[in-house]
Parts: structure tokens; C-alpha cells; sequence
């Protein structure tokens, strides 16, 4: 008889077979041979995610409707958000960069904030969610396709590109958007989407018990 | 270093699911995941045939991404078309020094080295090469975490051709430069994504390293 898989996990990088071990909080452990980083038991993931998701979404709108930059020269304005540069994009007719810039900076970080939300609710408050699966699944599929920190760095370039022909002000997006990124990076940090396929291994286990 | 006494789960008979890390049999294989219902598979299918596939794509595109123009800036009805190495030569000869380093590797040495980073890593696969399993993981690393960077150029001319458009006093329209760069970014990050690591250790199996012994 073998030993059941449960009693050991692998490494994602490079497959070695290790025997699972109890974490306490804050501990990680990592891969032995590749050293790639397999579980870091953080402290209340799903609450401090849910936290992190709902400031992420009160901050996501602002971040895309409010001007992020305004310039002025010769007397006559001009302000930009994320969206005005994607039509800008799209009307310099470059219908194919317009999209990239749109699904990158607007539209993964924005389903990525709605997933979280989503997940870390159901998680949290026990809601049998019906697309919990396809979330995480989604929501591990996107991981690292969101762009937000690099148009800001875009951004501060083009304002360095811009200063000396014309004056610019920062708008109150800019404030948004790097506060966005703050809280994003949190998430990064403080949430962990292998703890949350493991609450939903184990629900659905005892769910199916329970039949 | 001894990596003989290293074990993989698919040699003891087990099967990691890449989507959710629970461990399954071997047996699962082709199956689908009791936990997130993803198909499961001991090695990505297919993986080094789709990398190198994106990986041609991208060196294809790169040519046009830094020989085409990636905009115009137009002031008083006058201005010439701009390559990404010609904005990066504008920014040094303007003294920006700092900024121009940056577009300069965001731009030109962080693409260059991703596809070389790929191309090292599929043909060291290819021919065997006997180089360590580690420093190929870490090369791996590094360019899926650069990667993304590269978008950085793509950005800037959002945030400009949104700015700059003051009708005759001054503007700047995108140039078709900028979307065979994007292409270059997005083909080198799927090459990468489709690229399985475990290929890399998995000639390091104890039955390996005991055939190359004798
Ligand atoms: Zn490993
Ligand atoms: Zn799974």
C-alpha cells in the first residue's frame, strides 16, 4: 500500500517530493533544492484579503475616472486618465496597443479586485459561492498580468519626457492610483491564494461527506 | 552537491496539480482535479514546442518593434517620426541621464535579454546541455520576473499621446513601432509561462545521475 498523497507535497518548480510538515504562523517553507517558496502560513490571509480587496475596489474607480495628469501650454489644457489614453491609442489608430494598455491596466487589475472580493467573502463569511472554482481558477490564472505599478512609472517618464515644454500638475488620480498599487502589493503580500484553494478543498470535502 | 538523493513526485508515483498544489497520483494523469477541475498532467504538454513557438514569434517582431516608429511628435505642424532608440538618444542628449538608463533597459536590454534568457534555457534543454539544474531555475526566474517590465515604453507613450494633443501647438500620435513591441512582450511572457521548469531537474533523477557514472 502507498502512502497517501495527503502526507506529502511537491515543488511546483521543479517537482521534488517533500513531506508536509505543520507551519506554525509566519513560518514559510521552501523547496530544499530549487528554493522556490512553497507555503507561508500568513496570518488571517482570507480576513486581511477581504479588508485589502474592499479598499482596492473604493479606490479602483477614482483611480480610472480622475484626472491622473493635467498639463498646460501656451495657455490651453489638457488632463489624461487611464481611459482617455486608451482612446487616444485607439484613435492615433492603434487599435492593438489601445487593447493591451485597456486589458493590462484596467481591466485584469479590476477583475483581479472583483475575484478577490468574491473569494475572500465567500471564504470568510462560509457563503457557498457557485463560482468559487472558476474564481480561483481565474484569479491564479491572472497573477502577474495586472500592470498598474508600471503605467505609473510610465507615467513619472513621461512627466520627466514633458517638464520642460510645458507645466503639468498631478491630478487626484495619481494619488489613487498609487495608493492602488500600494494596497495591490499588500495583497501580494498578505494574501495567499494556495491557503484559499485549501479552505476550499476542505469545505467541499466535508460537504461531500455530509451527502 | 548531491542531487542523487533528491526524489521527484513523479518518480515516487505522484502527480503535483499546478493550479491548486494538491498532490495526486500518477495514475490521475490526463484526468481532472478533484479540488479546482483544471485537466492534470505530471509536465505541461506540448510545453517546449509552445515555447519556442513564442519565443521565434517575439525575435520576428522585435525587428519591427525597434525599426518602425513608436510615435510623432508634431509642434507647429513640424516633427519627425521617433524609434524607441531614437526617444532613448533624445533623453541622454537632453541630459536626462537617469531616465534614459531606465527606457534604455526597460526598452532594448530587458527584451534582449529575455529572449536570450529563453533561447539559453530551450536549447540547453534541446542539446543537453550540463550546465546546473539551479542556475537555469534562477535564469527561469529572472526573466519571468522582469518581464513585465518591458511594458514600460507602451505606457509612456499612452500617458503622452493622451497629453500632448494641443492640435497645431503641439502633438504626438502613436506609430505601428508600438504595437510589435507590445507583441514582443506579450510573446516573450507567454514563452515563459509555457515554458515547464521541471524539465529542467528532471535529468537530475537519481537514475540519471547513476547512468552518468558509469
Ligand atoms: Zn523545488
Ligand atoms: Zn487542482
Amino acid at each position: 500500500m502507498k502512502t497517501p498523497a495527503s502526507s506529502f507535497t511537491a515543488c511546483h518548480d521543479c517537482d521534488l517530493l517533500i513531506a508536509r510538515t505543520r507551519l506554525k504562523k509566519g513560518q514559510s517553507l521552501n523547496c530544499p533544492r530549487c528554493h522556490a517558496k512553497l507555503f507561508h502560513a500568513r496570518l488571517n490571509p482570507i480576513e486581511r484579503g477581504l479588508a485589502l480587496a474592499i479598499t482596492s475596489l473604493i479606490l479602483f474607480l477614482p483611480a480610472n475616472l480622475l484626472p491622473i495628469l493635467s498639463l498646460s501650454i501656451f495657455g490651453q489644457q489638457q488632463s489624461e486618465t487611464i481611459l482617455q489614453s486608451v482612446l487616444s491609442l485607439y484613435d492615433g489608430g492603434l487599435a492593438i496597443v489601445a487593447a493591451v494598455v485597456l486589458i493590462f491596466a484596467v481591466l485584469v487589475p479590476g477583475l483581479q479586485i472583483l475575484l478577490l472580493t468574491y473569494i475572500t467573502a465567500c471564504l470568510q463569511f462560509r457563503i457557498n459561492g457557485h463560482y468559487l472554482r472558476q474564481s480561483l481558477n481565474l484569479y491564479h490564472t491572472l497573477h502577474g498580468w495586472g500592470m498598474l505599478e508600471i503605467y505609473l512609472i510610465g507615467t513619472l517618464i513621461a512627466v520627466i519626457k514633458l517638464k520642460d515644454i510645458a507645466n503639468l500638475e498631478p491630478g487626484l488620480g495619481l494619488y489613487c492610483l498609487a495608493a492602488l498599487i500600494f494596497t495591490t502589493c499588500l495583497t501580494n503580500s498578505l494574501f495567499d491564494i494556495q491557503h484559499a484553494w485549501q479552505v476550499f478543498g476542505q469545505r467541499r470535502d466535508t460537504q461531500k461527506a455530509h451527502l | 552537491m548531491n542531487t542523487g538523493s533528491y526524489k521527484s513526485a513523479r518518480q515516487e508515483g505522484y502527480l503535483l496539480c499546478r493550479h491548486c498544489h494538491t498532490l495526486h497520483t500518477l495514475d490521475q494523469q490526463d484526468q481532472h482535479c478533484h479540488v479546482c477541475e483544471t485537466p492534470l498532467h505530471s509536465r505541461m504538454e506540448h510545453t517546449l514546442q509552445r515555447s519556442w513557438a513564442f519565443l521565434l514569434a517575439s525575435v520576428i517582431c522585435f525587428f519591427p518593434a525597434n525599426l518602425l516608429p513608436i510615435m510623432t511628435f508634431k509642434s507647429f505642424g513640424s516633427g519627425a517620426p521617433s524609434t524607441i532608440m531614437g526617444g532613448i538618444i533624445e533623453l541622454f542628449t537632453g541630459g536626462f541621464w537617469g531616465i534614459g538608463l531606465v527606457v534604455l533597459i526597460a526598452s532594448i536590454i530587458i527584451p534582449c535579454l529575455k529572449i536570450l534568457g529563453m533561447l539559453t534555457l530551450l536549447l540547453s534543454l534541446k542539446f543537453h546541455w550540463r550546465t546546473s539544474a539551479r542556475q537555469k531555475t534562477w535564469l527561469y526566474r529572472g526573466v519571468e520576473w522582469v518581464g513585465r517590465w518591458s511594458m514600460l515604453d507602451i505606457f509612456v507613450i499612452a500617458v503622452l499621446v493622451a497629453l500632448v494633443q494641443l492640435g497645431s501647438l503641439a502633438s504626438i500620435s502613436p506609430g505601428h513601432g508600438a504595437t510589435a513591441f507590445a507583441a514582443v512582450v506579450i510573446l516573450t511572457m507567454l514563452s515563459a509561462l509555457n515554458f515547464d521548469t521541471r524539465l529542467i531537474w528532471d535529468k537530475y533523477a537519481p537514475t540519471d545521475t547513476q547512468h552518468h557514472d558509469t
